[in-house]
């Protein structure tokens, strides 16, 4: 085949395939936001409503606003009372806080190991192990010695142990970013009179300002969507919103659908959003190195 | 004037900002390892009294869970559901980082759309799929296109179609993953070998395998070892969406585990069985590290720069 | 066997970008030509689109007399060496030169004895079972080298294999490079930015700029007959010296005038009255003490003395901003500050239009004696 129509095939094929993966990737969630928005007449039809007609705001004053759900044939009511509100601050208080101190101690780590190998790399290769281990194996005796501390239930139980979980991603993140500032600069600070710490802040922080709030946002996605911990270690005051909202599935005994996607937005667009915003960075939150940028 | 002040050379006051959290951090953590140890030895339920009363039983109840059918089941069944969807994530990340690696118009919008799955909560996934999985839901309308006559099939209500589905509901949630990591992966190589390979006269399938997979390599590693690891301790789809069922169909280690402890409050038991599990992933993982270390070091030998 | 043509070649980028315009160019079997120019003057793409890595817009490409447009690189019997060498970072030494084979199927027992006479050829042999990233610049030139030796292309292609590496260096490698083609009597296609790699190597010079090639002619010609300022001033170190100003006829007698400053000129002199560029090579300039015996064109003073061991550079104020540079021999005694009378050999005169052309005085072909 000549060169140039083995190249539109190429591109064709690789159009078509992206495109059926889009799909793939959107269904989903186009799912779970149109249910939302669906009467409950509509949540389990066959053949499958595709687009909520009339689209409804009732979900989301339920599930939000505390309003009663309008008694239906067919739908059983939810029997417990959740307040998504304060799993929702909740979530903004316990990820905020975990995520701006795991990322202030890491950056400081990341920092010594590259200027000034406080310890050596390799070190740092092995706070992965803390990251890669599995939670479900920590967490029997983390709970008892939680309950013993009582540390239970409580937003700085969880702030400690979200950011001890979380500062060798914040580590390793921010550490890619100060690798692509040549040494030079903060040396020529020094030079001028400036001490390490006065340099590091004044020189290299701005300079990796982006890449300091891309980590802020990768850590606030990890520890937001956190459930394992959170579900073992919270019960009423410090729970975190996805195990509000997995304690929704248990609560109704039927599938309440168009309440639980209404919920699900809440939990997971921000997010989304997020994600999308640093997407740019997000190869960088786990590469550890390994990926040479050109 | 020359100020004759010492040169600390390790970098002193900011050695001991840095480490110290890490120090207090490790502190903290030891009364767990230490604890663990304890319950695997002792035998508690927690109902009966405070922990540090627990009669002390020896290697009994680890041996117990070392031998218990259940127990290696689902340890099978983390294995294999790990083994396969990061087996279909590498294949499909690879072949999505394929079709991206060179730029052209609207690159960029299918990364963005690419990565929502990674993002979303993963127990909105659970939600969600259920929804989805419903016998009278949209995958079998969909699947129903492409055969005569409809398809009900119950995705979680049979014990191999609730396995497979969780393999694939894995796999649409971090193919992303894979994608992103294979992707800067090709991006950054470098590609006149690749040229060169061609004007050589390599074959498209010779230059892939001589030359793009070796110096793929360290960032294939890197994504199956995040991607298994990970998939072991998958625990909040399973539990949203199966809770380990239909029967034990899909009861892995971490469904398991927290059965035991916090359903059946049988503590020493899941203890136990914690223990023999971070034994077994920390040998995995010893080796992960040793891998991804040595990988590294042959990246740097490799690139290093040759004097001009 | 071994010719290159180039018919019509044109390369366009997105945004309009023209990196090669409207090229053609025929090439012999066996010579040596080096395609020189600034960077961004399409040099390097027109190399580029010879191996097969881009494809032109238009044009047609011609590689012993076959046209070459639609085979891929491996099929066109080519060579080609990187600025940046790219050997394959995992593959040792030896199997970094043994690629080839390996992709044509050679059997192992041959491929080695190939491998081990082309490293002997190029002086690696003892490095074969090395990785790339533990060589030297020059053993890793080589190493590129060989690697597109053993394949035995018809042509070589060469884009700036040498900018790489330091002075010394630079210099042993090019004797290498021209020993190769002495050797092997291949044609050699050589990119550069250095006119003084062009001008060692090449049988043949291409000068491009802008995407056009403004001369084509050997390394002789180029240098004396240059066409127009561009081609004049980017060869020769230290370069032509270019004295912007009017040519004025008085009854018969031609002379240039920038200024206050007068030269009167003799020998053959273009027909032209007006603005003109005059050149003059520092090499073609007589310095003597200011008052001593012989011709004299004008004074000037000395602001810099740079001795370089066999020669002497002067650097000389004649009235205008821009200093002329003159060389001298080594012995010669100057101070700095120091009254001069320079006298320029008349027949090696340049003369250059306003649209930078060069002016031929009628009937005068330049020759390199």
């Amino acid at each position: 085949m000549r060169r140039d129509t083995r190249r539109k095939v190429f591109l064709s094929v690789r159009h078509a395939l992206l495109s059926l993966w889009l799909l793939i990737s959107i269904l989903p969630i186009y799912w779970m936001v149109t249910t939302a928005f669906k009467l409950p007449e509509q949540w389990y039809t066959w053949p499958p409503t595709w687009f909520p007609s009339p689209p409804t705001l009732e979900n989301f004053y339920v599930t939000w606003m505390g309003y009663q759900m309008i008694p239906r044939p067919g739908v059983v009511l939810p029997t417990i009372n959740l307040d998504p509100l304060l799993a929702l601050g909740n979530s903004v208080v316990i990820a905020g806080s975990a995520t701006l101190l795991s990322v202030a101690i890491g950056l400081l780590l990341a920092y010594g190991v590259s200027r000034y190998q406080i310890i050596p790399e390799k070190r740092m290769f092995n706070l992965l192990i803390l990251r890669m281990m599995p939670p479900i194996v920590i967490a029997i005796p983390l709970v008892i010695w939680y309950s013993t501390l009582r540390f239970l239930d409580t937003w700085h139980g969880m702030i400690i142990i979200y950011t001890i979980t979380t500062i060798p991603y914040a580590a390793w993140m921010t550490k890619s970013f100060i690798d692509e500032v040549p040494e030079e600069m903060e040396q020529a600070a020094q030079l001028l009179g400036a001490s390490k710490l006065r340099a590091f802040f004044t020189i290299v922080v701005p300079l990796i300002r982006s890449g300091i709030v891309a980590t802020c946002m990768f850590i606030l996605i990890l520890t937001w969507s956190e459930y394992l911990l959170a579900l073992v270690m919270t019960a009423a005051d410090a729970q975190t919103m996805p195990v509000q909202l997995s304690k929704f599935e248990g609560a109704s005994e039927g599938r309440l659908y168009g309440l639980q996607s209404a919920m699900s937005i809440g939990v997971t667009i921000p997010l989304i959003v997020i994600g999308i915003l640093i997407h740019k960075h997000l190869v960088r939150g786990f590469s550890f190195g390994m990926i040479r940028r050109q | 004037m020359v100020q004759a002040t010492p040169v600390r050379r390790k970098g002193g006051l900011l050695r001991w900002g840095a480490l110290t959290p890490l120090v207090l951090a490790l502190l903290f953590m030891i009364p767990v390892l230490l604890l663990q140890i304890y319950l695997t030895l002792h035998q508690w339920t927690a109902y009966l009294g405070p922990w540090w009363s627990a009669k002390f039983v020896g290697l009994e109840v680890f041996w117990e869970a070392l031998t218990e059918e259940r127990f290696l089941l689902a340890l099978a069944r983390s294995f294999i559901f790990a083994g396969l969807s990061t087996l279909l994530t590498l294949l499909l990340g690879f072949g999505l980082a394929y079709l991206l690696q060179k730029p052209f118009r609207g690159r960029g919008f299918y990364y963005m759309i690419f990565i929502i799955p990674m993002l979303t909560v993963p127990v909105v996934i659970g939600f969600t799929f259920q929804m989805l999985l419903y016998q009278d839901g949209p995958i079998n309308q969909i699947l129903s296109l492409f055969v005569p006559g409809d398809i009900r099939l119950s995705w979680l209500g049979d014990p191999t179609a609730a396995f497979a589905s969780m393999v694939l509901i894995e796999t649409w949630n971090w193919t992303p993953f894979v994608m992103i990591i294979l992707l800067a992966g090709l991006v950054s190589m470098p590609k006149e070998p690749v040229e060169a390979a061609q004007v050589l006269g390599a074959s498209r399938w010779q230059i892939f395998t001589q030359v793009t997979l070796p110096l793929l390599k360290p960032v294939i590693l890197l994504a199956i070892i995040l991607r298994f690891l990970e998939a072991l301790a998958e625990f909040p789809k399973f539990w949203t969406i199966t809770q380990g069922g239909p029967g034990t169909a899909t009861e892995t280690i971490p469904v398991y585990l927290y059965l035991t402890a916090w359903e059946y409050a049988n503590v020493s038991h899941a203890a136990a069985m914690s223990y023999i599990v971070l034994l077994l992933v920390g040998t995995i993982i010893y080796f992960a590290i040793r891998t991804l270390l040595r990988q590294k070091q042959s990246l740097d030998v490799m690139f290093a720069k040759t004097e001009g | 066997m071994g010719s290159i043509r180039l018919e019509n070649l044109r390369k366009e980028f997105g945004g309009g970008v023209v990196a090669v315009a409207n090229t053609n160019l025929t090439i012999e079997e066996g010579e040596f030509v080096v395609l020189v120019g600034p960077s961004g003057c399409g040099k390097t793409t027109t190399l580029r689109m010879i191996a097969g890595l881009e494809e032109p817009t238009r044009g047609d490409i011609y590689i012993g007399a076959v046209r070459v447009n639609d085979l891929e690189p491996g099929a066109r019997d080519i060579g080609l060496v990187f600025q940046n060498l790219a050997l394959f970072p995992h593959m040792s030494v030896f199997d970094n030169i043994g690629f080839g084979p390996k992709m044509k199927k050679v059997d192992p027992e041959e491929r080695r004895r190939l491998v081990e006479d082309v490293a002997r050829m190029v002086r690696i042999h003892p490095l074969l079972s090395k990785l790339p990233g533990q060589l030297s610049g020059g053993e890793a030139q080589r190493v590129a080298l060989a690697r597109t030796l053993i394949t035995q292309p018809q042509v070589f292609l060469l884009d700036e294999p040498l900018s790489n590496l330091d002075a010394k260096l630079r210099k042993e490698m090019r004797a290498e490079v021209d020993r190769l083609h002495k050797e092997l009597e291949t044609t050699f296609v050589y990119v550069t930015h250095d006119q003084e790699e062009a001008m060692t190597l090449a049988d043949r010079i291409v000068v491009m700029r802008d995407g056009h090639i403004d001369q084509v002619g050997t390394p002789l010609e180029i240098y004396h007959d240059p066409v127009n300022l561009f081609v004049a001033d980017f060869f020769g170190s230290p370069p032509m010296n270019l004295l912007e100003g009017e040519t004025h006829r008085e009854n018969g007698a031609p002379s240039f005038r920038a200024g206050e400053f007068i030269v009167h000129l003799s020998g053959s002199v273009p027909e032209v009255e007006g603005p003109v560029t005059l050149g003059i090579r520092p090499e073609h300039m007589a310095v003597g003490d200011a008052g001593s015996a012989g011709d004299k064109d004008f004074s000037a003073k000395i602001v810099l003395v740079e001795p370089l061991g066999k020669d002497i550079l002067l650097y000389l104020d004649y009235g205008s901003e821009k200093n002329l540079i003159a060389v001298v021999e080594g012995h010669r005694n100057f101070q700095t500050g120091a009254a001069v009378s320079v006298h320029l050999q008349q027949d090696r005169l340049y003369y250059f239009g306003a649209d930078e052309r060069r002016l031929r005085p009628a009937g005068a072909v330049r020759t390199a004696s």
